[in-house]
């Protein structure tokens, strides 16, 4: 039936493209959700991190494939260390630019974090080179669903991990005891800390997560489109970002959502209609949320407190 | 000590003044730069020290003043100096425009609704070629004259060169100057009226919808309208600085309009802590060190990362020294 | 005279306010008193715009106040408030905060930015040195409130609640947080406010005692009902009030 309906095959194309963009502004947008509802900060290096994890991903599927190791063997390597990597950074990045401001001055984090984005980024660059990463021939498998319809090996690994990560970190954050310790820590960490939690230890464990995942998603990006670049941060945090205030900032499944629909619609504003505006979409988005409905989808409004 | 260091800082206007006798070209230039950016984080800090508002897109109405005069210049023919008051209005009046539903939002939405702003405005830019010229921007934007003299070798149509009035030898660094001077009278006026603000009942209120809005509300102050009457007044000043560093360069472009350059401005005002001679300071070591020390120059940004997260670690209220108070029970 | 009538506040599933109606007359001091829980505060809140009362109407001057934003509540209908937790502009000084008030005026803007001394201007500070001179505050008047201490900070927000130039001035517990001493010379100042400058005071307080001694009217709040209401020699006999506050000995 699909080759009579070239719309449809093109249509649900764009379907696939779109939710795996979403899955990858997902991911990055967890991030931003639980560190905003456990410090009431906008993480505003969480991009880079994410961009991190894309170049360490790079440098050990390079590594790795130089072994000749499988390609089976390599992806879950890879995955370890953009993970361990990643975590650690984001593990420092709250230790040096964001504890000390605990209570600080709302704008004063604000800046550090900027400043660390800046620092990061650029340190990428020196360290790296201004020049993009492109991989080799890596997982370049492709299946055609129908006539015209291919999903890449990527994209299926993308939708696989990405629900099954979801599923696990909904897990982890409903049933297991962290789960109720960062809750307990968000509602009020000075009460938290009374009652015997670690309320550093809590704080310390969302970064990490965060970035794990930021590094999960840095690593689907290198796979998909098969080149990293030091810059991709900025724009991919800032999508993110819309994502988890569309979703709802500090709701899980609401930054998921809010990838999702993000994703989707990018990628049919760029397949129907052009591709002219296509990055501006994710700031339009935003700043409607903001005005219209600053509780996103999921979140549940602000009181003011006289 | 403090005292004389005080005195001293009077003759600092002078000593710009006859700054550019000791200047070569390249000198010349990179100090109207400088000038160009303390311009700018006075601007800033009307809304980010003494307002309390962050704002991550000031570069929006840097480039509503520069392209305000490349159009109107290029295609109008209208004058630089008409048009530095048309792009502080054009600048003010979006600024009015955008502010009246950004400012609802607080402090890091609002932050992040500026910068989305700036964003769609530069994609905006990039995008509309027939406008904007796009990504390659427009050129040959017009030349400011002193009144109605050119500082070309052969002067356009209708003007006499400056170095023949002036009877001089025909040098490239007449112009330069003439940059240099422009600037500075600017930069002059702004801190004049960074110094009326600190004194006026203007200035007060914008301070006090920085320490509580809710007080605010309940002594009958608007604060949606101050916040309005601050978020404009820098965005006038934006759009004056555009204006000019599209007439000094000849030439505008996407690329100069960027989030780097709103964090640029920011991080002076920051490191300055909002007055006018730490922005100086604060100008020179973000901007013109960087500049002038080539084998640094892929270090810039990573030394200006590390600089924000430093000074806000040890000052998070930034580098200013003391309040003075705006009015004395002594006076008047 | 400010009217409340049959306001509710419901947040939730509870019930904070209900169903309260009050009157205070103009020149005369009007105190509404309860333990905690009682719903003073969220009461007051209702009546100076900071919370939309479920139900009910609060009127005063004319205006419907739970019509206008709190900006209009203090700039028109001259009902002015202060904060149990004192709100002032930390790092201005005490004449700085008390001129703010005076701000909602349309002070000559521009020629006070030119720097210009106008008259408006002149008068303005006058009548702010005034206020803090009545407060005994002129001593401390440029320095910056964050350094004083939490008897004078207090004063100061009452003394700038005052150059708002309000027909009622609203103040949320102003005995908090002070000592016996303190607390009575607060009393003494505050019936001077009514009695000598003619401004109508709304007191909330959780301490009868600091009140009897300056009020006309007493009004006692219970779990967010009108238990009593009189002069404070009926409220210091009525025998709902004794039960409520020493409880029952029967």
């Amino acid at each position: 039936m699909f080759e009579h309906a070239p719309a449809l095959v093109y249509f649900s194309q764009q379907l696939l493209n779109g939710l795996t963009l979403g899955a990858i502004y997902g991911l990055i947008a967890l991030g931003y959700s639980m560190v905003f509802s456990i410090l009431g900060l906008i993480n505003f290096a969480h991009g880079e991190i994410f961009m991190i994890g894309g170049y360490i991903a790079f440098l050990a599927v390079t590594l790795f494939l130089g072994f000749g190791l499988s390609p089976a063997l390599v992806l879950l390597l890879t995955f370890t260390a953009a993970i361990i990597i990643t975590s650690g950074v984001g593990f420092t990045l709250e230790r040096i630019c964001y504890r000390p401001l605990r209570g600080a001055a709302k704008l004063a984090p604000f800046i550090t974090a900027i400043g660390a984005s800046i620092f990061l980024q650029n340190a990428v660059q020196l360290w790296q080179g201004s020049q993009p990463k492109a991989l080799a021939q890596f997982l370049t498998t492709q299946y055609e669903l129908f006539p015209g319809l291919v999903i890449s090996a990527t994209q299926l690994l993308i939708l696989g991990a990405g629900g099954l990560l979801l599923v696990l970190f909904t897990l982890l954050i409903n049933k297991t005891s962290f789960g109720r310790q960062q809750r307990a820590v968000q509602q009020d960490a000075l009460m938290a800390g009374l009652l015997g939690i670690h309320v550093n230890r809590v704080i310390s464990a969302t970064f990490m997560l965060g970035a794990a995942l930021a590094a999960v998603a840095g690593t689907f990006v290198l796979l998909y489109y098969g080149v990293v670049d030091f810059t991709m941060g900025y724009l991919a945090g800032m999508k993110a970002f819309a994502a988890a205030v569309l979703g709802g900032i500090g709701s899980l499944p609401g930054a998921i959502v809010g990838g999702l629909i993000l994703g989707l619609t990018e990628t049919f504003w760029a397949g129907y209609i052009g591709a002219d505006y296509k990055h501006a979409l994710g700031f339009f988005v935003l700043i409607l949320v903001l005005l219209l409905r600053p509780q996103g989808l999921f979140g549940k409004p602000e009181v003011e407190k006289v | 000590m403090i005292e004389r260091a005080r005195s001293a800082l009077r003759f600092a206007p002078l000593a710009l003044v006859a700054l550019p006798l000791l200047l070569n070209r390249t000198g010349l230039d990179l100090a109207s730069i400088w000038l160009l950016y303390v311009g700018l984080a006075l601007g800033i800090s009307i809304v980010i020290q003494r307002t309390g508002l962050l704002d991550l897109g000031y570069a929006a109405y840097y480039a509503i003043g520069a392209y305000c005069y490349a159009l109107l210049g290029t295609v109008y023919g209208v004058s630089f100096w008409l048009c530095l008051p048309l792009a502080a209005l054009l600048a003010a009046f979006v600024a009015a425009l955008v502010g009246t539903p950004l400012l609802r939002l607080k402090g890091d939405y609002f932050a992040i609704g500026t910068l989305g702003f700036a964003e769609i405005l530069n994609i905006f830019i990039r995008n509309e070629d027939w406008l904007t010229g796009g990504a390659n921007g427009l050129s040959d934007v017009p030349r400011p004259t002193l009144f109605g003299l050119d500082f070309a070798r052969t002067p356009g149509e209708g003007l006499r060169s400056f170095h023949e009035a002036a009877r001089l030898d025909f040098s490239g660094e007449q112009r330069l100057m003439f940059y240099y001077f422009i600037i500075l009278g600017i930069v002059g006026l702004l801190v004049l009226l960074h110094r009326r603000l600190a004194k006026s009942n203007l200035g007060r209120a914008f301070e006090a919808v920085r320490e509580d809005e809710i007080a605010c509300q309940a002594l009958g102050l608007n604060v949606a309208r101050l916040k309005i009457a601050a978020y404009s007044m820098a965005a006038a000043i934006g759009g004056i600085m555009g204006c000019f560093f599209a007439a000094k360069q000849g030439f505008v472009s996407p690329e100069s309009f960027g989030f780097m350059e709103s964090i640029t401005v920011l991080a002076i005002a920051v490191l300055g802590g909002g007055r006018p001679l730490g922005i100086m300071l604060a100008a020179l070591v973000l901007v013109l060190i960087p500049e002038l020390a080539r084998d640094l120059q892929d270090y810039r940004m990573v030394f200006f990362g590390a600089i924000l997260v430093v000074v806000m670690l040890l000052r998070p209220q930034g580098l200013g020294g003391l309040r003075t108070p705006s009015v004395t029970a002594r006076m008047p | 005279m400010l009217r409340v009538e049959n306001i509710s506040m419901r947040f939730g599933g509870l019930l904070a306010v209900d169903n309260v109606s009050l009157e205070a007359q103009t020149g005369q001091i009007t105190a509404v008193i309860g333990g905690n829980g009682a719903g003073k505060t969220t009461l007051f809140n209702c009546i100076t715009g900071f919370y939309r009362p479920t139900t009910g109407n609060v009127i005063c001057n004319g205006y419907t106040l739970s019509a206008l934003s709190r900006a209009d509540i203090a700039g028109r209908a001259r009902v002015v408030r202060t904060f149990q937790n004192i709100r002032l502009f930390a790092p201005l000084t005490a004449l700085e905060n008390v001129l703010l008030a005076e701000q909602r005026r349309r002070l000559d803007f521009l020629g006070n930015f030119l720097g210009l001394r106008t008259r408006e201007h002149l008068a303005a500070v006058e009548r702010a040195r005034g206020w803090l001179h009545y407060f005994g505050l002129l001593d401390v008047a440029d320095t910056p409130v964050a350094a004083l201490s939490y008897g004078q900070q207090r004063k100061v927000e009452i003394a700038r609640a005052l150059a708002a130039e309000p027909i009622f001035l609203c103040l949320d517990e102003p005995a908090a947080g002070l000592n016996p001493s303190e607390s009575l010379e607060l009393m003494h100042l505050l019936e001077g406010i009514t009695r000598e400058h003619g401004v109508s005071l709304l007191l909330i307080e959780h301490d009868m005692s600091v009140v009897m001694g300056i009020s006309d009217r007493i009004i006692v709040l219970e779990y967010g009902r009108k238990l009593a209401e009189g002069t404070p020699a009926d409220i210091r006999q009525n025998p709902d009030v004794i039960r409520a506050y020493l409880g029952a000995d029967d």
